[in-house]
């Protein structure tokens, strides 16, 4: 039962019975394993896998360890504070395991050395990651360079990760990320809100990761050799060391005995916006591929005046006012906590933007301030051991093996179709590839796509708040023909774009009746070939009750450096039984559902049609070289 | 209380603190756990205790460390081959948490539970590794006279097993994903009727309008709904359509007839079902009110520091009586549209209602314990709040013994049958049986089936006929076994593989985590993982 069907070309080849064969103990041993990332999976990741018999491997990781990682990722020691994941993740594992070969580089897995060369030059690759841009990264170099991803992707086989999780909002951030590398402004707000505010007006005794970048910071060659202390002794002096450091850095943020409320601010603000800067500015790995931060100074910030108006204001503050009051907002109606707490983070953000000027002006989506994530141990080591086992299965070259696993906080699932009740981890047959999917076709993938066409956009990434997310989302239920500004019809020419790899397309929308649902499941056709300037062809279907009648779409891709594309809106097919999604993804995918029903209810009353999922476009895979 | 070791702990626990809060941390950090036998199934386990910060850990295991534990078990070095397995580990868990103190015995852990049986007292916890039916029989009774709660834990091949054992665990923070707020609009109280009505919600200016608390302005439409209707809330589609047409009707209309933006409207559109949804009781918390140990006689059993079923009994006559048929109020309100100060007052509405509620619960308890001879003897400070705040999350799990589960007189044979012929469970309903005829091989051979080379097609026939045996035995017929997971388990031997034991690992320390900080809720019968084809089964037998 457990692997009577499909056997391969060797008869002995079946699972679970391969696993006794010297054969896979030798391809084991042998196999070129990439593991991304070196935190809470990456960690158990290792473990298992020298442990499993695996010897060639690499690790990329760009974080340096954090104190709140040592719950977890039990590679790491306190005097491990500080520096590298994936180095010392590498180093501990082969003081255990001498035999393996363990490649270790502190970096970011986008960057164009481990493109789609290296990536091909990998057996399988582990995913550890912690956040949706570079999974989607992964994803996309290994299925263009036919590497498979475990538990996420095998090529052409299954599907692959976008087939499922397109477009689902990330709204968790690594701590390092927010400390030494923010990019965008969202960062910068759960930075403040997680870290300063709570800083400042948390607690007193209250640690946050400030402290400990601090304590770090104060560490004395933790730039240099990773090798570990000399002795216990070495190391428990260097943890009191740190300890001191961070109850000291922690005292920082207190008001002194008899400090100005001015002088308190300009202290603070030297501290956050500029020794702090300076120490991340200074770690150099960190900038290789990017704009090292630049320190902000208050003199130059609020020149003269400004500063001795901020310093009254302050003082007027320790009168009796709030926040409120000391920003120079003691003018509005009623300040709650709540309010308080968001001038406070617009204000910081944009410090941290360098926009001194709209300090207070921009006051920010609730929901933009995202929550650092929660983790134990426990879920990682269980996740672990369920990706070894399936990287297993790749190589004994038994990808109909292959399972994707959901694991459940409660050992109770009473979800659709016959799923087992009681089951703490669950597992489907991995699906295969979805129709539609642009990335699995190694065809097309946008990051953050923006469309225009005449008088209609539509915009996806990160900068957009809450309420554009919505507005953009809401789109994509509508058939194609319904869109705002006069919808998109036959003949409409589609702008592609997409900033985070500068890529451009144009669109030509052809619609055409004659499409069969079993040749074309997703109800378009997308044709172009690269690198570009060539016919491309699409097509699109559109049940419109207001008699449009049915469209034909076809697309040719001008442009020089990107490839042909074309893009399909949402539309409605008559399909049996109607009403819902189309059911591919398997309920794995919440976002996918909800778009799916939105699709429904935009759908004309008498028609009980599919939606299918809207102008998510695309483009080639030449960004990934 | 602060010093610079507080704060490295909060720091260091952050991330799970997020979870299980800082009473969840500090049973954690009060834990003393005993852990049989320190394979890879056993060290993983402790591993994420250890990071999690338990107090302390005993280390019980005979074996010295070989070349097969160099290759499946990450806490042994190369350079301690021939060293005491025991004393290893518990070097190498310690290096990874300063916090946990750890101590070993060296010494087979069947022979120690002979030998000393009083040395499970010092536990909170015992989780047994590898250990087979027999040697788990016994330690269980051991574990249940002297109060101490069990975890078996198992990896055998591609399988994994793992048990619970102790009379019962009550969990009072069930901690469900999600809860409707608890705001009793369809049964106000006087202080809450008399807070809305203050209102003269007409009157008010722009300013104000927009910042009623919407638990007010549904409220005030419910009241007059119900003065016209005489006195039913909506029920019908209809009537509730029309209810949140009246809602909507409460927005305030610009200069230009034009609709103000008020988002304590759309707070009240979006919160109207409250007006029509009666506070009801859970059936698992119902369960807990009409259990046998939920009565006054609760009183007589009290212990100080368990104070569950008192205060379950004395939540049962509150319902019973001041609260008309429900459970305490709950005494939170969610965030809303409102300014600082009316939020504030709304709050303090609920709040105090919800402590005249604990008070009453609290009474009823010191009743009892007066009643009982034992007065004085009260319940903790904030024990009964704490109780009452968690009154729909109440939760009791009970085990059956293993001895009940493996008896042919008290055996579940039909949930075994059903289990073996549904084809969701089918495979892992094997497994538990398999694993149950191996030992059977042990108990008779002296050494799990196909360990020994040459013998392995000899022991799949015997193995086959000790699963047989054991499914007549406990009165599965016409169900078996199946015969393709007979070879498997031959063909791997007992081998104790890593992608299985990080697995069990990682699903023992956290049923364990469950068991210490009393929090979230524990399966209740026989897990079963199949590393063949990734799922788990949890078995009621």
């Amino acid at each position: 039962m457990a692997a009577a069907a499909a056997p391969p070309a060797a008869p002995a080849a079946t699972w679970p019975d391969v696993l006794s064969t010297p054969e896979l103990q030798e391809r084991i041993r042998t196999a070129k394993v990439l593991a991304v990332g070196a935190g809470g999976i990456g960690c158990e990741l290792l473990k298992t896998l020298v442990l499993s018999g695996f010897e060639d491997i690499e690790v990329v990781d760009l974080d340096t360890i954090e104190t709140s990682n040592l719950n977890r990722q039990f590679l790491f020691r306190k005097h491990h504070v500080g520096k590298s994941k994936a180095e010392v993740a590498a180093e501990v594992v082969s003081g255990f395991a001498p035999r393996a070969k363990i490649n270790a580089h502190q970096a970011n897995i986008k960057e164009a050395r481990f493109g789609l060369d290296f990536i091909r030059s990998k057996d399988v690759v582990l995913n550890g990651l912690d956040n949706l841009d570079a999974r989607r990264h992964v994803n996309r170099l290994c299925v263009a360079a036919g590497t498979p991803l475990v538990t996420v992707h095998l090529k052409g086989v299954t599907e692959c990760y976008e087939c499922t999780h397109r477009g689902s909002q990330q709204r968790t951030y690594p701590v390092c990320t927010l400390r030494n590398t923010p990019d965008k402004p969202i960062h910068c707000i759960v930075w403040a809100k997680d870290m300063l505010f709570a800083r400042l007006f948390g607690r007193p005794e209250a640690v946050t990761d400030l402290d400990d970048q601090a304590a770090a910071a104060a560490k004395p060659g933790r730039d240099a050799a990773l090798a570990p202390p000399a002795s216990d002794s070495d190391a428990r002096e260097q943890d009191q060391r740190a300890a001191s450091e961070a109850a000291e850095a922690a005292s920082f943020f207190l008001r002194r005995e008899g400090e100005g409320a001015g002088a308190y601010a300009g202290r603070v603000f030297g501290r956050a916006f500029g020794e702090d800067v300076e120490k991340v500015a200074r770690m150099e790995e960190l900038w290789k591929s990017r704009r090292a931060p630049t320190p902000l100074r208050l003199a130059e910030v609020l020149p003269g005046d400004a500063a001795a108006a901020a310093a009254a204001a302050g003082a007027a503050a320790g009168a009796g006012g709030g926040v409120a009051r000391a920003l120079g907002l003691g003018d509005h109606d009623v300040w709650s906590d709540a309010d308080a707490a968001r001038v406070f983070l617009a204000s910081v953000v944009a410090f941290l933007e360098h926009r001194p000027s709209e300090v207070g002006a921009a006051v920010f989506d609730k929901g933009m301030a995202g929550n650092i994530i929660h983790a134990v141990a426990t879920t990682n080591a269980i996740v672990s051991g369920l990706l070894v086992t399936e990287a297993i299965k790749v190589l004994a070259g038994l990808p109909q093996e292959c399972a994707t696993s959901f694991i459940y906080e409660r050992a109770v699932w009473s979800g659709r179709k016959k799923a087992p009740v009681g089951a703490l981890v669950a597992a489907a047959a991995c699906p295969p590839p979805r129709p539609g999917c642009m990335v699995v076709r190694s065809r097309l993938a946008v990051n953050e796509p923006s469309l225009i066409a005449g008088n209609f956009m539509y915009e996806e990434g990160g900068d957009l708040s809450d309420s554009e997310v919505d507005f953009n989302a809401r789109k994509l239920g509508e058939k194609m023909a319904a869109l705002p500004g006069g919808g998109l019809g036959h003949g409409a020419v589609v702008s592609v774009r997409d900033q985070s790899q500068q890529f451009v397309v144009e669109v030509i929308v052809n619609h055409r009746d004659d499409l069969s649902e079993e040749q074309h499941p997703e109800g378009f056709v997308l044709e172009g070939q690269l690198p570009a300037q060539q016919q491309a062809e699409g097509q699109g279907q559109d049940g419109q009750q207001q008699g449009e009648g049915q469209q034909r779409e076809s697309g040719a891709a001008p442009g020089a450096a990107a490839a042909a594309a074309a893009a399909a809106g949402g539309k409605k097919r008559a399909r049996g039984g109607g009403g819902g999604g189309d059911g591919h993804g398997d309920g794995a995918d919440g976002a996918k559902r909800a778009r799916a029903g939105a699709a429904a209810d935009a759908a004309a009353p008498a028609a009980g049609g599919g939606g299918d999922d809207g102008p998510i476009v695309i483009d080639d895979d030449e960004d990934v070289l | 209380m602060s010093s610079p070791g507080d704060d490295s702990r909060s720091k260091r626990y952050d991330r799970q603190i997020r979870i299980w809060g800082a009473e969840g941390q500090s049973r954690l950090e009060a834990a003393r756990v005993l852990l049989l036998n320190c394979g890879p199934t056993g060290s993983e386990t402790l591993k994420n205790l250890v990071l999690g910060g338990i107090a302390a850990f005993t280390v019980v295991d005979a074996a010295r460390v070989s070349a097969r534990d160099l290759g499946n078990n990450f806490f042994v070095a190369p350079e301690s081959l021939g060293e005491p397995r025991a004393k290893v580990v518990t070097a190498l868990l310690k290096e990874m948490n300063e916090c946990v103190a750890g101590s070993y015995v060296e010494t087979p852990p069947e022979a120690l539970v002979e030998a000393d049986p009083g040395f499970v007292d010092r536990f909170d916890l015992v989780v047994a590794t590898q250990m087979t039916e027999p040697h788990l029989l016994h330690l269980e009774s051991l574990c249940r006279s002297k109060g101490v709660k069990l975890l078996a834990v198992r990896s055998y091949g591609l399988a994994g097993y793992m048990r619970a054992s102790m009379p019962e665990h009550t969990v009072i923070e069930s901690k469900p994903d999600t809860q409707v707020d608890d705001l009793r609009l369809t049964r106000p109280w006087p202080a809450l009727r008399e807070f809305a009505a203050s209102f003269n919600i007409e009157a008010l200016d722009d300013g104000a309008h927009k910042h009623v608390p919407y638990v007010v302005l549904i409220q005030q439409a419910l009241e007059s709904w119900r003065r016209e209707r005489g006195g039913a809330p909506p029920s019908t589609a209809a009537e509730r359509a029309e209810f949140k047409r009246r809602l909507a009707g409460m927005r305030r209309v610009g200069p230009e007839g034009v609709p103000m933006e008020e988002e304590n409207v759309d707070e009240a559109l979006k919160a109207a079902f409250h007006a029509w949804t009666q506070p009801s009781i859970p059936p698992e918390v119902r369960r807990v009110l009409e259990d046998e140990r939920a009565s006054p006689a609760a009183a007589d059993a009290h212990t100080p520091g368990d104070d569950f079923w008192l205060l379950a009994a004395a939540l049962r006559a509150f319902v019973a009586n001041e609260g008309g048929g429900c459970l305490p109020l709950e005494g939170s309100i969610p965030d809303m549209h409102a300014t600082t100060d009316l939020y504030l007052r709304l709050q303090r509405v609920y709040r105090a209602e919800a402590e005249a509620h604990a008070a009453a619960v609290e009474a009823h308890a010191a009743r009892m314990l007066a009643a009982a001879g034992r007065p004085g003897g009260g319940v903790a400070a904030g024990a009964a709040r704490h109780f009452c705040r968690n009154a729909r999350n109440l939760r009791v799990v009970r085990y059956r013994t293993l001895a009940e589960e493996v008896a042919p007189e008290s055996a579940r044979g039909e949930a075994l049958a059903e289990a073996l012929g549904e084809e969701g469970t089918a495979a892992n309903a094997s497994l538990y049986v398999l694993l149950r005829a191996a030992d059977r091989f042990h108990s008779t051979h002296g050494s799990f089936p196909g360990v020994l080379e040459g013998e392995v097609e000899a022991d799949m026939a015997a193995l086959k006929g000790l699963a047989q045996q054991v499914v007549a035995e406990v009165g599965a017929s016409g169900a078996a076994a199946a015969d393709d997971y007979a070879c498997e388990m031959c063909r791997l031997g007992a081998a104790e593989l890593h992608v299985v034991a990080a697995v069990m690992g990682g699903m023992a320390a956290q049923e364990a985590i469950k068991l210490i900080t009393r929090q979230f809720v524990p399966f209740g019968g026989t897990l079963i993982y199949n590393a063949i084809t990734s799922t788990t089964s949890v078995l009621d037998l």
